[in-house]
């Protein structure tokens, strides 16, 4: 609900020139936000001179493909496609092994008894203080002793569990009347049938937000595939994007191509789903 | 996020804070009790594949973490015990370290306050009767969404030196010419400041728009009858009110800023300079490993890392206070 | 019985889940060894790197009949590579580079090659030695310098015209007074684009009569010692960072390039010092740039540097008698020639000319000391030196309180680390 602070009750031309400024300041910070995304897409349109003008043109003088179809083109000669099914896929697997075994684990911790229940659940909860920083070694170290750099079991499996995501769905879990299980428990149902067909359908909205952060931060996620994957074959797409970047470093049309391409999927995603994205970290912030 | 990773970071420490004190409350501990025996199979079951996963990859990540600090290791031959050797290079043959320690604590300390301000000022003002209020909060919260390497690959764009940034401040009054924003090492890592701000804040205001909401109307139009009204109504009065919020805000504002890594890595390709202007911890540890291979003084700065994390986020939770701020 | 039933549905979707990340991924694990086939690594490179790759590899592979396993590595190549040999799926025959050379030696990862001396179809002894002396450690071979290249000066044809000036320039002095000619500030033109980078300033170093004969011209032969700090080191540094500070000179970053090479293709310079690897770059991206090469300006003497790249074959392959074979051929007469001719890069075998257009690159040779260092170096002791370098360009540090940390840092770096 809204309410005016600081804008006393009375209607008169102070209130209405403070409001002027608030859409000034708002208008003026949206527009902030939208420059640099607008700025990339106008020069993914733009030939490699034009681009490295000064001053720089804004709307291209000469629209052309060459930055996407073209000779270094991010379409035809860049492994993009391949680095998108590449980052699609992987996504795809660590998003429904998230939603599968961090609900299987929430369940337990906010269902069932068992000893150490409370010991394991500490644990969860160390590990979201550490910085991810920590575990890039060991995690490396273990992947390369396993076999699996450049891999997709190295690039899914590491991420299938998130401490954050068991966090979420024993939340939420723990929030479902116990009723409805009790009542299923009378009718016979074992427990991984009360978690199957009880509670797991009741839990689609944390599922959503679960499903929708881990897919956007897996498809996002940079620093650990990009050492985990290393031919090119094998990379997904911002560590594709880094990779080409680095190798045409100011060819800048095309790397401005590069990054539409990562930014357009999961803006797409966005525009359907943003309230899922907005009040999943809203909630998790508010209330805890 | 600003981390740059999968969201386990958002809600990271202050829902452990208040997770932590949760089980307890909410189970208690009958020590005659005893569990049903189908119940703990099932519960064991449940978590076993998780924990498995997690065990090898996140818990035992840490414990390989630290035991290897105290090691020469370089992948190709055996760890070979150096005691404590790791931790006094890094404090006192390697400068590098502290540079990226001094770094990324400069960074934390403008980039927190102001994207915390900014952010809380933001959403007082869509939280206002404004009209296009979806939109907006939909607009901002953009920018945190998309990856972050193709966001710093675009600033890298605008901020070289004959790019977009400096021909807009060349165009204003008096024409100056704008500095060299990535190399010079005066402006490289305020550069990488104003990106992640850029970044983040989008998500800091919807968070707090959200606690803004439950705040009650009555409680600020009472404010307002006793005459506080604008800055001082919100620093008294609001303030308070969303002290969760503004714990998970700074805590994770915080948390995210000491391991600041893609842009610092994109926008000095890999470097860290000018002039180890822009070496944070992480991009630090991050060289370390992997391109000098120094495994044992990676570990260690990242141990050392983890606890600076620790101690902050203590101090935050100490200044701001936890969940229960009412 | 209901955990059994439950223990059954765990299974299957454990399977599932895990099956679904194994299958896809023994598609494509780093491969796997067919018979008759030997693996090739490379770093990622260039389309006329590519080029060239792509011939050696349909030559080898018809005239023996020996599949190739051609791996290109992206992301950081010794690292990846040393994953590989910890894993055990190492390629048997790979890129090696100086910088790293010494740490895979030391390990045993690289095989010894000692038995090639005695190969005489192999003709080791046409290996320019100046240039396969980095990749001999503890006097045994461990690798095969494959090309090289030196340092020259590019000019700008157009520019050069345009000013009035007949000739490139021949010495320091000559040098400076161009520069500062062509530069037009207000245009946003420079005279010369120098980067803050030893790894061109090492160069006016040893033109200067400093430096010695051992890496990079900075070390002495033994790699114990080096020899920064001179007053050939003050000179040349004072004039190389002189340059930029009189406004003569840019950075590439100060004309919002990436590198000297891409500087002078846009025309925001009218000279740079690069090595031929420029040639391709200028052509493939810039090709209506009329531009020259000229021999490095000198001072007291003539002074240049040699970047070498090389083969290297896994000690512990199971494919020798392959990886020999191919080796041979890659680093043979025909090989070398097939890719230095494809490429542009100069041959380090004294059998083969160099190709069409690299003379005088070529003619450096006898002036240029091979760029390598002990391990750790590079980013211990070459980066601070860069830093100072452009510490002295941006008049933040004065000439001879850089050199002081240069020659420091560089004595620090060459002893041992932790």
């Amino acid at each position: 609900m809204a309410y005016s602070i600081g804008v006393k009750r009375a209607r008169g031309p102070w209130a209405v020139s403070k409001e002027a400024l608030f859409y000034i300041v708002l208008i003026g910070y949206s527009i902030i936000t939208a420059i640099p995304f607008l700025w990339g897409i106008l020069t993914s349109f733009k030939s490699l001179p034009e681009s490295a003008k000064s001053p720089p043109t804004g709307i291209p003088l000469h629209w052309t493909l060459s930055a996407w179809t073209g000779q270094y083109g991010v379409l035809t000669s860049g492994n993009f496609p391949r680095w998108f099914v590449n980052s699609l896929f992987v996504a795809a697997v660590v998003c429904i092994g998230n939603l599968f075994f961090d609900s299987l684990a929430g369940y337990a911790f906010a269902r069932l008894r068992f000893p150490g229940r409370n010991f394991l659940f500490f644990l969860v909860l160390g590990t979201m203080m550490v910085p991810a920083a920590m575990t890039l070694l060991p995690v490396y170290v273990i992947l390369t002793k396993m076999g699996w750099i450049n891999t997709y079991q190295g690039l899914t499996v590491p991420f299938m569990v998130s401490a954050f995501g068991i966090f979420l769905m024993r939340q939420f879990f723990m929030s479902l009347p116990v009723e409805l299980e009790e009542a299923a428990r009378v009718d016979g149902l074992g427990r991984f049938g009360i978690y199957w067909r009880i509670a797991l359908p009741l839990a689609k909205p944390a599922l959503a937000t679960l499903g929708i952060l881990q897919f956007q931060g897996n498809w996002d996620s940079f620093l650990m595939p990009s050492f985990i994957a290393n031919t090119n074959n094998m990379l997904t797409l911002p560590v594709g994007l880094q990779h080409y970047s680095f190798q045409f470093t100011t060819f800048w049309p095309e790397v401005m191509a590069g990054s539409m391409i990562v930014i357009i999927p999961i803006l797409i995603m966005y525009i359907f789903a943003q309230r899922f994205f907005i009040e999943g970290i809203a909630s998790s912030g508010v209330k805890g | 996020m600003a981390a740059g990773s999968t969201p386990s970071q958002p809600a990271a420490l202050p829902a452990a804070a208040q997770a932590a004190a949760e089980p307890l409350a909410t189970v208690r501990w009958r020590p005659e009790r005893r569990y049903k025996r189908d119940e703990m199979i099932m519960g064991y079951l449940f978590v076993l594949i998780p924990f498995a996963i997690f065990i090898t990859f996140s818990f035992g990540a840490m414990i390989f973490d630290f035991w290897i600090s105290f090691y020469h290791w370089a992948i190709l031959d055996s760890p070979r015990f150096v005691g404590s050797a790791n931790y006094n290079y890094l404090w006192h043959i390697d400068t590098v370290w502290l540079t990226a320690l001094g770094n990324t604590a400069q960074y934390c300390l403008v980039v927190v306050p102001l994207q915390t301000v900014i952010a809380f000022t933001l959403a007082l003002i869509v939280n206002q009767n404004i009209r296009g209020r979806s939109f907006f909060r939909t607009t901002f919260y953009f920018p945190s969404v998309t990856s972050s390497v193709a966001i710093s690959l675009i600033f890298l764009f605008i901020f070289n030196n004959f790019g977009l940034l400096n021909f807009l401040i060349s165009e204003l009054p008096g024409h100056p010419s704008g500095p060299n924003w990535l190399g010079d090492p005066a402006y490289a890592l305020k550069s990488i400041m104003g990106l992640n701000i850029w970044t983040t804040t989008g998500t800091l205001m919807v968070v707090f728009l959200a606690a803004l909401q439950d705040v009650p109307r009555e409680v600020l139009e009472a404010a307002a009858i006793d005459g506080a009204t604008g800055v001082k109504a919100v620093t008294r009065i609001v303030v308070p009110l969303i002290r969760p919020a503004l714990f998970f805000v700074v805590a994770n504002g915080l948390i995210g800023c000491m391991q600041i890594f893609d842009q610092a890595f994109i926008l000095s390709q890999g470097s860290g300079g000018p002039n180890y202007s822009t070496m944070t911890a992480v991009l630090y540890i991050y060289i370390q490993a992997f391109t000098n291979s120094y495994y044992g003084v990676a570990a260690a700065a990242s141990a050392m890392l983890f606890a600076f994390i620790f101690v902050a986020t203590l101090v935050v939770r100490r200044l701001i206070g936890g969940e229960e701020g009412r | 019985m209901r955990a059994s039933s439950f223990l059954a549905k765990l299974a299957v979707a454990g399977v599932v889940i895990a099956s679904l990340g194994v299958a896809a991924g023994t598609r494509t694990v780093a491969p796997t060894q067919a018979a008759g086939s030997v693996s090739l690594a490379t770093w990622s490179s260039n389309p006329t790197e590519q080029a060239g790759q792509k011939k050696l590899v349909d030559s080898f592979q018809n005239k023996y009949g020996t599949t190739i396993d051609f791996q290109v590595i992206n992301g950081d190549y010794p690292t990846v590579l040393k994953a590989r040999f910890t894993a055990g799926t190492a390629p048997d025959v790979f890129y090696i580079n100086s910088d790293y050379f010494q740490d895979f030696a030391s390990s045993g990862a690289l095989m010894n090659l000692d038995f090639l001396k005695n190969v005489k179809s192999f003709g080791y002894d046409q290996y320019y030695k100046n240039l396969q002396v980095g990749y001999i450690y503890n006097k045994h071979i461990y690798g095969l310098v494959k090309d090289y290249s030196t340092l020259a000066l590019e000019y700008n044809k157009t520019m050069f015209k345009k000013a009035g000036i007949k000739a490139p320039p021949k010495t320091w002095a000559e040098l400076q007074k161009d520069a500062c000619k062509l530069t037009n500030r207000a245009n946003k033109v420079y005279g010369i684009s120098l980067s803050a980078d030893p790894a061109r300033w090492a160069a006016f170093l040893i033109q200067a009569g400093g430096g010695s004969t051992g890496g990079g011209g900075i070390l002495n032969k033994a790699q114990t010692k080096a020899y920064i700090k001179s007053a050939a080191g003050l000179a040349a540094l004072k004039f190389y960072a002189g340059l930029v500070q009189k406004g003569c000179a840019a950075r590439p970053d100060q004309v919002g390039a990436g590198w000297n090479g891409e500087a002078f293709g846009r025309q925001n310079v009218a000279m740079a010092i690069e090595g031929n690897w420029i040639t391709s770059y200028l052509q493939q991206t810039f090709p209506s740039l009329n531009w020259g090469v000229a021999p490095l300006p000198v001072d007291k003497k003539a002074g240049n540097l040699a970047f070498t790249a090389a083969y290297g074959v896994y000690a512990r392959t199971s494919n020798k008698s392959n990886a020999i074979k191919l080796l041979e051929y890659l680093a043979g007469k025909s090989g070398t020639t097939v890719w230095s001719h494809v490429v542009g890069y100069l041959p380090a075998r004294k059998d083969v000319k160099p190709p069409a257009g690299t003379k005088v690159f070529a003619d450096q040779t006898k002036y240029a000391k091979d760029w390598f260092f002990p391990p750790g170096f590079t980013n211990r002791a070459l980066t601070p030196i860069g830093n100072d370098i452009q510490a002295v360009m941006d008049g933040k540090m004065s000439a001879s309180s850089a050199l002081n940390d240069m020659q420091n840092k560089a004595t620090q770096a060459l002893q041992n680390v932790p």
